[in-house]
């Protein structure tokens, strides 16, 4: 019978051939560029430069609500243009000041919560309280227990 | 205040069991490669609010928010990325307390050139598929051949020291498992496709708390774009524990043809499979409060047209329940985004639901404008209730803002927004802003130091 040793001994040149295997597999084309190119200007139409399928990553001003399904898919293509701090704005474990809030000098960013959002997240909660837990379910809601304690 | 904020972080004030390691190793990179190569970015945003809770009393918080990367690391492939805040009540206390921090993310990113292979290492945020989550941990990803993507993360979930209210299906929370804080988190995705043409995914998320598994979620993402002109893109997420569907969240888009495109975006939810594992009885699977026996779907249409630099469109959003009673949202905007630094909005939309605190009317109008160094800002917003809430009919907010730029990296900012609505007779509150911007290069590269 093998001591322990040996058994992780085996387990660990099995794992390190799964990694040189999975190494090799790696395809060797070209990562996504770290940068766009060219410099754009906030709220870009990428169909301006892009005929394929870019073209549909146009900011318009419903992009807020679709953007989740190229993030989904392929983080890095956001991140050629925004640094992590853009999403953390919103997309946070722990925020006290409204994105909207952080951005009043930019009404053309469709963030959410804008103006008095007291009254109106009971209204956006009842007809859609799916929309609010992904952000404040589970994390980010501490100013939700001030009252929903 | 720089220096502040990574005094407080490392002190402990935060729950940094493996953060607090990381970071050090982060620091200890940072400053040992400061000699060579680097490339650093950073943003300072400094917050001075003057704002009103509910019951008048007026507070005074000041915030520092602290973002930057440092890039080509002694190699252009790691970097290190730090996101965080602090911030001081001069008067009265922000919940309570008062001063508060957060490390919203510290990690370090090991990166090839060749297929899209990435490391990630410390509090990241996740987004695979239809997993996104804030872990204090690794995450990593890569292409292989045939078109195929394999990510795996895990870690220790972030998230406040919040009771849990919903165990998974609604059930009781499990004694020993009243929070996440000792909850373990791990999963995957793989997915497959072709360049342009689809890409499929398949999610894979288990989170564990005091050894019971709390969450197990599966989930399959889709993009789509058969032909020119015609995309579909969405994701379904599977409750494995309640062995349901938990939502379906698509989008199809059909243009532009002309100047004319046309969106589609269907939702469904089933409340007692989407809703669990919350810290918050705002979520609490309760008939009163979110009935788990409840789903709801909605199936919404927008048709935008493309004038130049304006964009006028017109929505409509019709939301059905198996319980409560179903609502249409629906409206039109215009929006122009062109050249001089202009920017405006006009908006006006109409809830109509079967219940009275679902009818009302609202209506937006944004402008902005930059001049050299100088931009200002208005927003005006209104909703009109057909029936008065706490007496009220009509809610407004305005808000004025203007920034001057100092410099090409420094920026003051301030802006003033007066709401009435049915929870304040009125209410002032005002901002002063500074940011400035961090961009450093030193060593090899031999770019400026300002």
């Amino acid at each position: 019978m093998k001591s322990i040793p040996s058994k992780l001994l085996t387990l660990g040149i099995l794992m390190a051939a799964l990694a040189a295997t999975l190494f090799a597999a790696c395809v060797q084309t070209a990562s996504i560029a770290k940068k766009h190119p060219v410099e754009v200007e906030a709220m870009p139409i990428c169909a301006d430069c892009h005929t394929d399928w870019r073209a549909a990553m146009n900011h318009t001003p419903d992009f807020i609500t679709r953007h989740k399904f190229y993030a989904d898919q392929q983080r890095q293509a956001c991140d050629i243009c925004h640094a992590e701090a853009f999403c953390a704005d919103c997309h946070a474990n722990n925020e006290e000041v409204k994105p909207s809030d952080k951005y009043k000098d930019s009404p053309d960013r469709a963030l959410p919560h804008r103006g008095d959002y007291l009254t109106q997240h009971q209204i956006d909660g009842r007809i859609n309280p799916a929309s609010c837990f992904p952000c404040h379910g589970r994390q980010n809601n501490e100013r939700c227990k001030e009252c929903h304690k | 205040m720089s220096h502040f904020i990574w005094l407080h972080f490392l002190s402990g004030s935060v729950d940094m069991r493996i953060v607090r390691p990381s970071l050090s190793v982060l620091l200890v990179l940072f400053f040992s490669s400061v000699a060579s190569a680097v490339e650093f970015s950073g943003q300072s945003n400094s917050y001075l609010f003057s704002r009103e809770t509910s019951d008048s009393t007026r507070q005074l918080p000041f915030y520092e928010y602290l973002n930057f990367k440092a890039e080509d690391l002694g190699s252009p492939s790691i970097s290190i990325h730090f996101g965080g805040w602090y911030r001081y009540d001069f008067q009265d206390e922000t919940f309570g307390v008062k001063s508060s921090s957060d490390l919203q993310y510290a990690y370090l990113s090991l990166k090839r050139d060749t297929g899209n292979t990435f490391l990630n290492l410390g509090r990241l945020y996740v987004n695979e598929g239809t997993s996104s989550e804030i872990i204090d941990g690794a995450y990593g990803r890569t292409d292989f051949m045939g078109g195929f993507t394999v990510a795996a993360f895990g870690g220790h979930p972030v998230s406040p020291q919040g009771t849990i209210v919903n165990a998974t299906g609604g059930g009781p929370v499990p004694p020993g498992s009243a929070t996440r804080s000792d909850g373990s988190l791990y999963g995957g995705r793989i997915s497959q496709g072709i360049y342009g043409l689809y890409r499929v995914g398949f999610t894979y998320l288990l989170e564990k708390n005091s050894g019971t598994d709390f969450r197990k979620e599966e989930g399959l993402d889709l993009w789509l774009r058969p032909v020119d002109k015609v995309e579909l893109a969405g994701t379904s997420l599977y409750n494995a524990i309640t062995s349901d569907w938990a939502q379906h969240n698509y989008c199809l888009t059909l243009g532009p043809f002309s100047i004319v495109t046309f969106r589609t975006i269907y939702t469904y939810v089933s409340y007692k499979d989407y809703f669990t594992a919350a810290t918050t009885t705002a979520f609490k699977l309760d008939p009163a409060i979110i009935n788990p026996q409840e789903t709801v779907s909605s199936i919404g249409e927008e048709v935008s047209f493309s004038l130049g630099k304006a964009i006028l469109s017109a929505d409509y959003k019709r939301y059905s329940y198996d319980i409560a009673g179903d609502a249409s949202y629906y409206g039109g905007r215009i929006t122009y985004a062109g050249a001089h630094n202009v920017a405006a909005g006009l908006s006006v939309h109409r809830m109509d639901g079967q219940t009275d605190t679902l009818k009302y009317d609202e209506y937006r109008l944004y402008g902005s404008k930059k001049f050299d160094t100088i931009d200002i800002a208005i927003d005006l917003l209104t909703v009109s209730y057909d029936v008065e809430i706490n007496g009220v009919k009509n809610a407004y907010s305005a808000s004025l803002a203007g920034g001057y730029a100092l410099s090409a990296k420094a920026r003051l900012a301030a802006d003033v927004e007066y709401e009435k609505d049915p929870f304040y007779n009125r209410n002032v509150t005002g901002l002063l802003k500074f940011v400035y911007n961090f961009d450093v290069r030193t060593g090899a590269k031999g770019g400026n130091n300002q």
